[in-house]
């Protein structure tokens, strides 16, 4: 167990560096100056010395290699570098950031995980009954709707034409929790229906699957209640495959919602990440995909160990 | 097995380097006259549509897609006005008997956007899950024959590729290389290889276990013989299944960066960026939003309906149980 855990870390080490290369060549290939960005309008008046000045101080005049060296170094250092943009260390700007991310993500998770997991069982067990209908329609909605069209659909409704729900900005729950939740509502809806239709999905077909199985049909003869049979005996056994999904869930946590960020003015790290990739903010873009890039892979890692864990069958060598 | 569907029992003539003929007894060695591309073509034959037009909601996807197509290829005749002559004085205009749909914010008609903006939506589809598969199978042969450091490092670099969240990637791209329909097909299509990529290597990986490819290869069969006569036909079927449903995300991802103001931008009309516009004129215009986003939700369904029902017909063994 220790070797494999082991393993996966020096292979995500190495993934992380294929990712920190990737981001850092493609952010410096966008054919936009940053200094004239920083500079903006002002950037009408510079002199050439100036110019070469700023690029000296940002460490833009060395070549590529020793950039990304000097950057991966300081990345492991812990010194992430500071926003082109507002000069505050990027640190700062995540710390800002990934609190609104996560509560929005965790609601929606909340949200699936127990819409899904409810109905994916019930449908199971009243097979083609009303719910099993509704549930398959939205497993087959989930996975096809367009989630800015449904986040346009649902300000519509609720914000243009009720104004029951706020159609932007953001509040922390410590802060200000029931105007945080009212205004998390519709974000956290578009952000966890597909979340919700996949594990509604996975959740049905491996109740179907674990009722067939011989253990439940004993468990029936032996004349145990029915009740104990569905919950101590098939229910746990059908969430083992949940957890794979949770698993993917928690990896995408934080760029999972660009665009539901961006469409209700979320102020988390998805709309911080498009705006630096528009802005060629790049400290503030490669931390953010590295940063990323690591929740995935640890998320991976959590999930593969957690099944040696919950299956006593699997083993991890 | 899939294997089972090889087995016809005529041999097949191998040739050596020098030329002389070798009869293989095993009846799935049948590379001889006719080249692998069309073998591969004969096993989707009519029977195969046929077996999906049991399946009823592949036949309406199947009817949605043809829709969709005709209005790609005849937008031009199909369209009541141009779709980017501007009437700036009846903008946001309600749909009416002259504009079924309505005006846009500078007055453009909006039905013949919508025809227009299919063209960009089949394009990016096709031409996403096509690269994917061009790149990806490849890719995928090579890790599972090469093994070794190359297959390791190919694999790290799909990881990589997948932990970096899609959206953000294909951004990024979309602007190094700058907007328009095969930039951003490019991009999307980088989501797809990597899918492609690892179910060819899988399928390939438990193909080169075979008995009789193993036989093949104790014969002194090459390998490139034994990849075009086992394992690519093995690993076309779920192939296509996953780019028809690759079709369906790569719609969907255009739409999104369309919608983004990042993929292919105004005046080009796509369903992506007329769903911008619908925001933009939320308020004044909420109808502007309905018929784009039902157009690619539908096309989306379509797609994957049709994924789902090609995995059935032609994988016997989850027949009727899906």
């Amino acid at each position: 167990m220790k070797r494999y855990i082991l393993s996966r870390l020096i292979q995500s080490v190495f993934v992380l560096f294929v990712i920190s290369l990737i981001v850092f060549l493609l952010i410096r290939a966008v054919p936009k100056d940053p200094i004239y960005v920083i500079l903006g309008p002002e950037s009408q008046g510079i002199t050439p010395e100036q110019y070469a000045q700023m690029k000296h101080d940002l460490g833009l005049d060395r070549s590529l290699p020793v950039q990304y060296v000097m950057w991966a170094q300081r990345m492991v250092t812990g010194d992430w570098g500071h926003s082109f943009k507002t000069k505050r260390p990027v640190t700062q700007e995540l710390a800002t950031r990934i609190p609104y991310s996560l509560q929005l993500a965790v609601l929606a998770l909340l949200l699936s995980v127990v819409i899904g997991i409810t109905t994916g069982v019930v449908a199971a067990l009243k097979r083609n009954g009303v719910l099993d209908v509704i549930s398959s329609f939205v497993a087959i909605a989930g996975v096809a709707l367009p989630n800015f069209w449904f986040a346009l659909i649902l300000i519509l409704v609720f914000s243009v034409h009720w104004n029951i729900f706020p159609a932007f900005g953001g509040k922390l729950i410590w802060q200000d929790p029931l105007g945080a939740l009212q205004a998390m509502v519709l974000p956290a809806a578009v952000l966890g229906l597909s979340g919700t239709a996949s594990i509604m999905r996975q959740m049905r077909s491996s109740m179907l699957e674990v009722m067939g199985e011989d253990y439940v049909r004993t468990a029936r003869a032996k004349g145990l209640h029915e009740r104990k049979v569905i919950w101590s005996h098939a229910f746990r056994n059908a969430l083992l495959p949940i957890v794979t999904l949770l698993g993917l869930r928690l990896g995408g946590i934080l760029g999972g919602s660009v665009i539901v960020e961006t469409i209700f003015s979320w102020p988390g790290v998805g709309r911080l990440a498009v705006s630096a990739i528009q802005e060629v903010n790049y400290p503030v873009v490669q931390v953010i995909v590295v940063v990323s890039g690591a929740t995935v892979l640890l998320a991976n890692l959590i999930t593969d160990i957690s099944y040696a864990y919950i299956d006593p069958r699997i083993h991890i060598t | 097995m899939a294997s089972d569907r090889e087995g016809s029992p005529s041999g097949a003539s191998l040739k050596d380097k020098v030329g002389r003929e070798t009869q293989v007894a095993n009846g799935a060695i049948t590379v001889g006259g006719k080249s692998p591309l069309s073998r591969i073509a004969d096993r989707l034959p009519l029977q195969t549509l046929k077996a999906l037009l049991r399946h009823r909601l592949s036949v309406f996807s199947l009817i949605y897609i043809t829709i969709a197509t005709g209005a790609a290829v005849f937008a031009g005749p199909l369209s009541p006005y141009d779709p980017n002559a501007i009437d700036p004085v009846n903008a946001l205009a309600p749909p009416s008997w002259a504009h079924p749909l309505g005006l846009d914010d500078v007055g453009r008609d909006v039905f013949s956007r919508l025809l227009y903006g299919a063209r960009v939506s089949m394009e990016v589809g096709l031409l996403s899950a096509t690269l994917a598969i061009v790149v990806g199978v490849p890719l995928g042969v090579i890790a599972a024959y090469a093994g070794g450091w190359t297959e390791h490092i190919i694999m790290r670099i799909i990881d990589a590729k997948i932990a970096i969240p899609n959206i953000l990637l294909a951004i990024l791209l979309v602007i190094v290389m700058g907007g328009g329909v095969f930039t951003v097909s490019l991009a999307l299509s980088l989501n797809l290889m990597t899918t492609q990529a690892r179910l060819v290597r899988s399928q390939a990986l438990s193909v080169k276990q075979l008995d009789y490819v193993l036989a093949a290869k104790a014969l002194g069969v090459p390998p490139r013989r034994i990849l075009a006569a086992h394992v690519l036909p093995n690993a076309f079927q779920p192939s296509i299944v996953q780019a028809t449903l690759g079709m369906g995300f790569a719609v969907l991802g255009e739409a999104g960066l369309s919608f983004l103001g990042v993929g292919v931008t105004i005046p080009t009309p796509t369903w992506g960026n007329m769903l911008n516009l619908a925001f933009q004129n939320m308020e004044s215009a909420p109808w502007l939003s309905i018929a784009p986003g039902l157009a690619i939700f539908l096309l989306v369904l379509s797609f994957n309906f049709v994924g789902d029902g090609l995995r059935d017909v032609l994988d016997p063994r989850l027949r009727g149980r899906v």
